[in-house]
């Protein structure tokens, strides 16, 4: 077994309100592990802590308590330029394209700014060679490079996100709903691609979705969350056929059953 | 009476700085009353444009031709102001944003007890506790609470569930829903299917239903419309469209999803891209040299369904 990214006992709380303090757990002692090559689904409802977990994942948030460590460091522990080489090898995708595109930049030079930030290529000339390498991997076509953000179609700029953070050869892709905003025509282009260049060049994933029936088709392994903590995790066939905690139940069995939602 | 809603002819451009953009082409098509119809397609096919047009919600920068009966009127030539009184009342609206279809600095209350008293001859205190069944047809457990509350102050779920309630404050007959379900997680779609259904059932309405949730369209509706680049390809029940798709486009709609295989709809290929026949040409895998140079009609099925598409023929 080959740890990329380990999950130890991770947990972050927010409180709000000055007079009466009110105290909610995002995320309540969260332990997994993610194997390189493979890919780990996290499944839960809107609010459940998905998202806050990701942004701890990318030192965006710290937790408040609990240790993640990423080939055996403890990423709390990192230097500014060990800092710089995480952020290069755990990339995320989120959502929305457009807003993770700078809207006055086209294409061509927001992707060789992240090269450059990252001291990528030789020269500019060798940049392009790998810039236009890339978008063949991920099936676009060379002319998107003179385009602005707002010139491009929502899978279009899903899959360039795609391109961008691969231009830094990453370890790991944390992909936080990244298709919930397309056409399932679309999705199925995008996960496609995925599962190909998992293959390809052995990428890590780390899924984070709603939709337990699309996780069951990308992952190996599967978490499921509900109001912070990881309820369940197990494979993806036991998970999926053979799910043991009431919650993934009601999970899968609402994806399959329209009559009698309950209302609460 | 509930009457059928009849588009003849419709067709949507818009002018932009780039030229016309058009939305809907040449689209004529029947909604009978007293059903649930579903309107499938990608994005940017022109579902929403179709269902606004009815309304008389489109941008100024809109070009609507074509008519559309509804009852004695005519929809898209009436005078705006009796047109006015037809919204909410006799058509009601569920929009496919719920954020920006709430108003911000509004109290809940005040947002839905207008949006009853707009129409109905109520008193403010009757109006109020309409508002607050209706939230409890919805599934708030408080509407007291809600109704003192701000539309920011709600998860991205139960504003879903207020523009609903909104949309059906004055028990219009027929009711056009713009993607009731996106962006929500299984539980809480399962919530707005069961609320749509109630409807349905208790007052007898008639609906719209546009979406990209070709899970929901297939429970919710009676039958579907399946749109690509602003015509109707395929019409049928919603059994016949989801489970025995003939046209090749819907085929690939369905058979891109995570249980039906994700299977990706072809890109276009570049050298089809200049024809002047099937508007799916570019892109579907069962062409033949004729459906670039030729238009097919619409082909009856044998299942009473409709598709336009050579192979039917
Ligand atoms: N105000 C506008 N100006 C210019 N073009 C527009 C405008 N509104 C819509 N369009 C164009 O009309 C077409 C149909 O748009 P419409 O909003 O009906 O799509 P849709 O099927 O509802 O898509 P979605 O599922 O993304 O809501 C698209 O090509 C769109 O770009
Ligand atoms: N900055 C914040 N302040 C207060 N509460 C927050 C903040 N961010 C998230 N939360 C709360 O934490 C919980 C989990 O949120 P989030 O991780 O965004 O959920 P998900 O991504 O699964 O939809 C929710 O109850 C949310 O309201
Ligand atoms: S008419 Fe031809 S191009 Fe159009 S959908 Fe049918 S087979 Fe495909
Ligand atoms: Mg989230
Ligand atoms: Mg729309």
């Amino acid at each position: 077994m080959n740890k990329v990214l380990e999950l130890d006992a991770v947990s972050r709380n927010f409180t709000s309100g000055i007079f009466r303090t009110h105290t909610t757990w995002a995320v309540d002692h969260v332990s997994f592990t993610l194997e390189r090559g493979k890919t780990f689904g996290l499944v839960g409802n809107s609010g459940c802590g998905k998202t806050t977990l990701s942004r701890i994942i990318t030192r965006v948030l710290r937790p408040t308590s609990g240790s993640i460590r990423f080939e055996g460091e403890d990423i709390a522990r990192l230097d500014r330029r060990q800092c710089k080489t995480y952020h290069r090898r755990v990339q995320i995708i989120f959502q929305n394209p457009e807003a993770s595109l700078d809207p006055s930049m086209r294409i061509r030079d927001s992707l060789l700014e992240a090269m450059a930030i990252h001291h990528l290529g030789e020269s500019k000339e060798a940049r392009m060679e790998k810039i236009r390498a890339t978008l063949r991997q991920v099936g676009l076509p060379d002319y998107l490079l003179s385009r602005y953000p707002h010139q491009i179609s929502g899978g279009e700029g899903q899959r360039l996100v795609i391109c961008r953070a691969l231009l830094l050869e990453p370890e790991v892709l944390l992909l936080d709903e990244p298709t919930s905003m397309l056409d399932v025509s679309v999705q199925a282009s995008i996960m496609n691609l995925l599962r190909d260049l998992q293959q390809e060049l052995g990428l890590t994933y780390l899924y984070i979705t709603h939709d337990i029936e699309l996780l069951g088709w990308i992952s190996h392994t599967i978490g499921v969350m509900q109001k912070g903590r990881l309820v369940e995790v197990g494979s993806r066939d036991q998970v999926m056929d053979a799910p043991v905690h009431p919650y993934t139940k009601e999970l899968l069995y609402s994806y399959t059953h329209w009559e009698g939602g309950t209302i609460p | 009476m509930v009457p059928d809603i009849e588009i003849q002819h419709l067709s949507v451009y818009f002018d932009t700085a780039q030229g016309p953009v058009y939305a809907v082409n040449d689209l004529s098509t029947i909604f009978r009353a007293g059903r649930i119809s579903g309107v499938i397609g990608e994005s940017g096919s022109g579902k929403s444009v179709m269902g606004m047009s009815l309304l008389r919600l489109l941008p100024n920068t809109a070009r609507v031709t074509g008519k559309c009966f509804f009852g004695p009127h005519e929809l898209y030539s009436m005078p705006l102001r009796q047109l006015r009184k037809l919204r909410g009342a006799a058509i009601g609206l569920i929009p496919q944003n719920p954020g920006t279809s709430l108003d911000p600095v509004m109290k809940l209350r005040r947002q839905l007890t207008e949006a009853i008293t707009t129409h109905g001859k109520r008193s403010r205190k009757e109006a109020e506790a309409q508002a607050a069944k209706l939230l409890q047809q919805f599934g708030f457990e408080e509407p007291e609470r809600i109704l003192n509350q701000y539309s920011f102050q709600m998860s991205g779920g139960m504003n879903q569930r207020l523009v609903s309630a909104l949309g059906l404050a004055c028990r219009p007959g027929w009711v056009i829903a713009d993607e009731p379900t996106k962006g929500l997680d299984a539980v809480i779609r399962n919530q707005v299917y069961t609320v749509l259904r109630q409807i349905y059932a208790e007052h007898h309405c008639s609906m719209i239903v546009i979406t990209h949730d070709l899970a929901l369209a297939r429970r919710l509706c009676d039958d579907i419309r399946v749109l690509y680049m602003g015509q109707i390809i395929e019409q049928g029940t919603a059994e016949e469209v989801m489970e025995h798709p003939y046209h090749p486009y819907t085929a690939g709609l369905i058979y891109s999803l995570p249980s039906r295989g994700m299977v990706p709809i072809p890109l276009p290929d570049p050298n089809r891209l200049s024809h002047s026949g099937c508007p799916f040409y570019p892109r579907c895998p069962k062409a033949t040299a004729r459906c670039g140079k030729e238009k097919p009609g619409d082909y009856l099925l044998p299942t009473g369904g409709k598709v336009r598409c050579f192979l039917y023929e």
